[in-house]
């Protein structure tokens, strides 16, 4: 029994082990790259360092900063969008029964399932009619159409996990439906909202298509600087645009985990006036 | 009091409603009106303004009539299929090992979301620069002596089965996965692991008997976006796959970009089929699901 | 869902009545700055801000564009200029979405196009006019009787676009790997036989690869002068037979035993930097030059051309139909076009690529500055390079090529 715990435990120890350096090895020559302009096979680590790519980087010709400004820009617009549009409708489709739901479902979730690029080739020509709009604002509009299914069904998803038997019993108390939403469905609602935020922002900055088209290649955001680099075989500026491109993810990533951990520590505070409410409700 | 909670009810069931409207009308305008017009374009409709004029409405789905393009469906919709249901496993289970060794290892956590970030076009070259029989990994190889040449590195990309452009697959998707499920699984774990084992369970039958099937709906979800985001998306198959390998986004998006406009209807066309394909597995995967509900695994 | 259906077929309704800007004012001033003289187009330039579209994968193209032409034009002109990186192709792709739409008033000012691109843009009529008449030092510096100038890909230029500069194909190799390099196609087909593995080129429809077969039709045809005319599918058909059997005789000896090929001209490049290939190519003299100057290529890089010459063309600069600022777009070009931007552009510091003036035109002092511009230790002598030259064939052929290589040979 022991042993067979033991085997178990060390297969599991080998699986992740793996699958962590699987994932880390590929940024290693990326970091090497970078700071090198020549690197033949088998040098396992190159014999000319220099730093030129991260110069034309930060040059007038590298716009490195306007890429990450405007990128930035966008993304936020994008998760504001998501929070206005996404928000109420993943409560009505968690809460809500009515007729013609599943098709207002599958409807709103319908780019997640459904390769874009068809309704991007269409929506070139919609684009062209929303010249008035600002070019961040009619990005960002695009990037609403790819983020959107991701937000409302993670947000949907905990709205189910949450039930109704909490706001039932909260209205019950006398709260109104602003006070439900507010006080208890928020914060139980947080972690996917988080969840939801930082795949919309990270799903934004990486957009290349659905930008050109809709801003007709004018607002230059990080993929539009990078990606024409990607084809002309220029390792060390690829990989350098690639590892500035990284910085905001991962400073998203550290701001995700940490903004997890402090509502970890809240919902045990949470946990205890829902058994609170519970018993409540039961006194009842 | 009940007459008030009633009326409560039903203001809040209309003032919900409300709340659907922005988010449906958005999609409807762009998503799906997007998609009429390219479809009515793909038809040879009047917006297409090619100098040729094509007589027959269907000619460009007609011309797809042939093997060659059957058989890169074949490869497109079986790559997508194995990429999907590969990272979908290998995805639950290291979330999983993660939700229960979180606490030990909170820096794993990051490592594994670290290509959920990286665009998919840098992604492929991320992996041809290491999977190329000149890449990092034959230089390991090298380095230790395991390879003499760089001709006996295996080859991994540009190969016959495509095995470069599966892992630059799964190096995206298997994080997205875990990204996807794992906070569900940190909560559920949190909420019913000390009422299994006081019942007598072990962790691994409240994974099978209380963690997968509330999470199944997410986790199969997850995998269908995982498969119709691969079956479109040509970045990594055109950088890392063989050359006849057939992808159809890849001769898609040569057809659109290369061989005059005459010939994007054809390449909507493809995409169109993509779309069909990728709705009817999601019908599928949905009528599964609800019979497996009605066969009484309902869990809420 | 009644309800919202009629909301949404109202808006659609909405969407399709807003008829897009028709700005006529604008249309005019387009019409207008083909019509008016120099000095007036350049006073309506002044204080103006000009788009420039291009490629944008060469960090010396951008650094030429940004470091040494925007500051000067800005300068002399007080014109603004922006440079937007974009594939010919998704330029192309937006004009004719914007003409299908109606759209008056564009974002694009000036476009950097050849060969097909420029096919299509003028056959949907896309751009703006002929203006080349216009230009100063046009008139003053550009052959405009030469063939290179006349013809694009086999397309009649008719001034639609002006002349920014010429490259020639040219073979890349490791000197220390291989000591004497092929002087025709049949002596690297030899070359390649003896050493398996160490040659092969990008994927037709890649703009390099594509080139490639071009230079294998042209040693294979008898009769190549017919390809620089109108499009004929049968003239092409035995040849095409003698092309594919050729690069099929090649195919068990090439990298990877030709069960692949790189999909990129920047794939066989990674190749050729990391040592599994021996030999590049490229439609640039100068390129190894350069990328030996960025420390990219190993120093033992030359260059070569065929006995029987490679092929050559000229790349060049449109005004799209709906520039919003034609007179600044025309300012732009013109001074692209000066002795002094072309020769900056000649040094291996930002660029390094052939003029597209006519050098007897030029003035004995630029002459003189010409004459010492160092280009780069592997690119060949202007007169190496211009004795082995052979013109570009008509855009239809280069696609059905394309097409028959993706048949014939790939899937074969």
């Amino acid at each position: 029994m022991v042993k067979r715990l033991y085997v178990r435990r060390s297969v599991n120890v080998i699986f992740i082990t793996l699958l962590t350096l699987f994932l880390i090895f590929p940024f290693i020559p990326l970091i090497i790259w970078s700071f090198t302009k020549h690197w033949p096979w088998p040098l396992l680590l190159p014999e000319e360092w220099n730093i030129s790519s991260w110069k034309y980087l930060l040059s007038v010709s590298g716009r490195a900063l306007e890429g990450l400004s405007n990128s930035l820009i966008v993304a936020s617009l994008t998760l504001l969008g998501n929070l206005l549009l996404g928000i109420p409708a993943a409560k009505v489709l968690a809460q809500i029964e009515f007729i013609g739901k599943k098709a207002v479902f599958s409807t709103l979730l319908a780019p997640l399932f459904i390769p874009y690029t068809v309704s991007i080739i269409g929506m070139h020509d919609f684009a062209i009619r929303f010249t008035l709009l600002n070019e961040y604002v009619s990005v960002a509009f695009a990037h609403l159409i790819v983020t959107l299914p991701y937000f409302i069904a993670t947000i949907w998803f905990q709205f189910r996990l949450i039930g109704n038997k909490l706001q039932e019993a909260a209205v019950s108390l006398g709260a109104n439906r602003w006070k439900v939403f507010l006080w208890i469905e928020a914060p139980l609602l947080l972690p996917s909202v988080l969840l939801g935020s930082f795949l919309v922002v990270v799903i934004s900055l990486s957009q290349y298509l659905p930008t050109w088209i809709m801003s007709g290649g004018t607002l230059l955001t990080m993929p539009l600087i990078i990606f024409p680099f990607a084809n002309s075989g220029d390792s060390s500026i690829v990989a350098a645009y690639s590892l500035l491109f990284f910085v905001p993810v991962l400073l998203l990533l550290m701001v995700y985990f940490l903004l997890v951990r402090i509502n970890a520590k809240n919902n045990l505070q949470i946990g205890g006036e829902k058994d609170a409410i519970r018993a409540n409700k039961h006194s009842n | 009091m009940w007459r008030m909670n009633k009326m409560i009810h039903q203001l809040n069931k209309h003032k919900g409603l409300l709340g659907i409207l922005p988010a449906l009308l958005f999609m409807l305008i762009f998503f799906v009106g997007g998609a009429f017009h390219s479809l009515n374009i793909s038809l040879g409709g009047q917006d297409s303004m090619s100098m040729v004029v094509h007589q027959e409405k269907f000619w460009a789905y007609r011309e797809l009539i042939n093997s060659t393009f059957f058989r890169s469906l074949g490869v497109t919709v079986g790559m997508a299929a194995v990429v999907a249901v590969l990272s979908g496993t290998i995805g639950l289970l290291a979330a999983l090992y993660l939700a229960e060794r979180s606490k030990h290892w909170k820096w794993l956590n990051i490592i594994f979301q670290l290509p959920v970030g990286i665009p998919h076009l840098l992604s492929a070259y991320l992996f041809m620069q290491v999977l190329m029989q000149s890449g990092w990994y034959s230089r390991i190889a090298y380095y230790f002596g395991w390879i003499d040449s760089m001709e006996a590195f295996p080859v991994l990309v540009h190969d016959q089965w495509g095995t470069g452009v599966i892992m630059a697959y799964m190096w995206k998707e298997v994080p997205f996965i875990v990204l996807l499920i794992s906070p569900f699984i940190v909560k559920l774990i949190s909420d019913w692991k000390e009422q299994s084992i006081a019942l007598g369970g072990s962790f691994s039958q409240t994974v099978r008997w209380v963690i997968v099937p509330i999470l199944l709906p997410i986790w199969v979800g997850g995998m269908w976006v995982v498969f119709a985001f691969t079956i479109g998306a040509y970045e990594i198959p055109a950088l890392l796959a063989r050359t006849s390998f057939g992808s159809i986004p890849v001769t898609a998006f040569q057809e659109y970009s290369q061989f005059g406009l005459d010939r994007q209807a054809v390449a909507i066309a493809m995409n169109m089929v993509l779309a069909v394909i990728s709705f009817v597995v999601g019908s599928i995967l949905i009528y599964l699901q609800l019979q497996w509900y009605n066969r009484g695994r309902r869990v809420w | 869902m009644r309800k919202f259906t009629i909301i949404f077929l109202l808006f659609l309704l909405i969407l399709s009545g807003c008829s897009p800007d028709s700005n006529n004012n604008s249309k005019q001033a387009r019409e207008n700055s083909l019509n008016s003289d120099w000095k007036e187009i350049t006073a309506k330039a002044k204080g103006t801000k000009v788009n420039f579209f291009m490629w944008g994968g060469d960090e010396g193209i951008n650094r030429y564009i940004d470091e040494w032409v925007a500051p000067r034009i800005k300068e002399q002109y007080d014109i603004e200029l922006k440079r937007y990186p974009m594939d010919a192709t998704e330029f192309i792709n937006k004009l004719m979405t914007e003409k299908r739409a109606n759209k008056n008033s564009g974002d694009m000012d000036v476009l950097w196009v050849n060969g097909e691109n420029f096919k299509t843009a003028k056959q949907e009529e896309l751009l703006l006019g002929p203006f080349t008449s216009k230009l100063p030092n046009f008139k003053q510096y550009v052959d405009s009787n030469g063939k290179d100038i006349q013809y694009d890909f086999g397309f009649p230029t008719e001034g639609y676009e002006a002349p920014w500069g010429k490259v020639q194909f040219v073979f890349a190799y490791d000197s220390d790997k291989i000591s004497n390099p092929p002087k025709s196609l049949a002596e690297l087909q030899k070359w390649v036989k003896s050493n398996p593995g160490k040659f092969t080129y990008p994927a037709p429809p890649d703009f390099t690869g594509s080139a490639f077969i071009r230079h294998v039709l042209h040693e294979k045809s008898k009769n190549y002068e017919a390809y620089l005319n109108e499009y004929d599918e049968s003239a092409i058909k035995t040849d095409g037979d003698l092309v594919w059997k050729e690069l099929n005789e090649l195919e068990p000896y090439l990298w990877r035993e030709g069960k692949s090929y790189p999909q990129s001209l920047s794939q066989l490049e990674q190749l050729y930097k990391n040592g599994e290939v021996w030999m590049t190519m490229g439609y640039d003299e100068a390129n190894a030059s350069n990328l030996i100057k960025s420390g990219e290529f190993p120093k033992s890089t030359k260059t070569f051309v065929l006995d029987q010459g490679t092929l050559s063309n000229t790349h060049f600069l449109a005004i799209p139909y709906n520039a919003p600022n034609p007179n600044g777009a025309l300012v732009l070009i013109n001074s692209l076009l000066s002795p002094s931007a072309q020769l900056k552009k000649m040094e291996l510091e930002y660029w390094g690529e052939n003029m597209s003036l006519s050098v007897g035109r030029l003035s004995e002092e630029d002459k003189k500055i010409m004459d010492a511009i160092d280009r780069g230790p592997a690119t060949l002598t202007q007169q190496e390079l211009s004795s082995h030259r052979i013109p570009e064939i008509n855009a239809e052929y280069v696609q059905w090529l394309e097409r028959g290589w993706m048949k014939n040979v790939a899937n074969e």
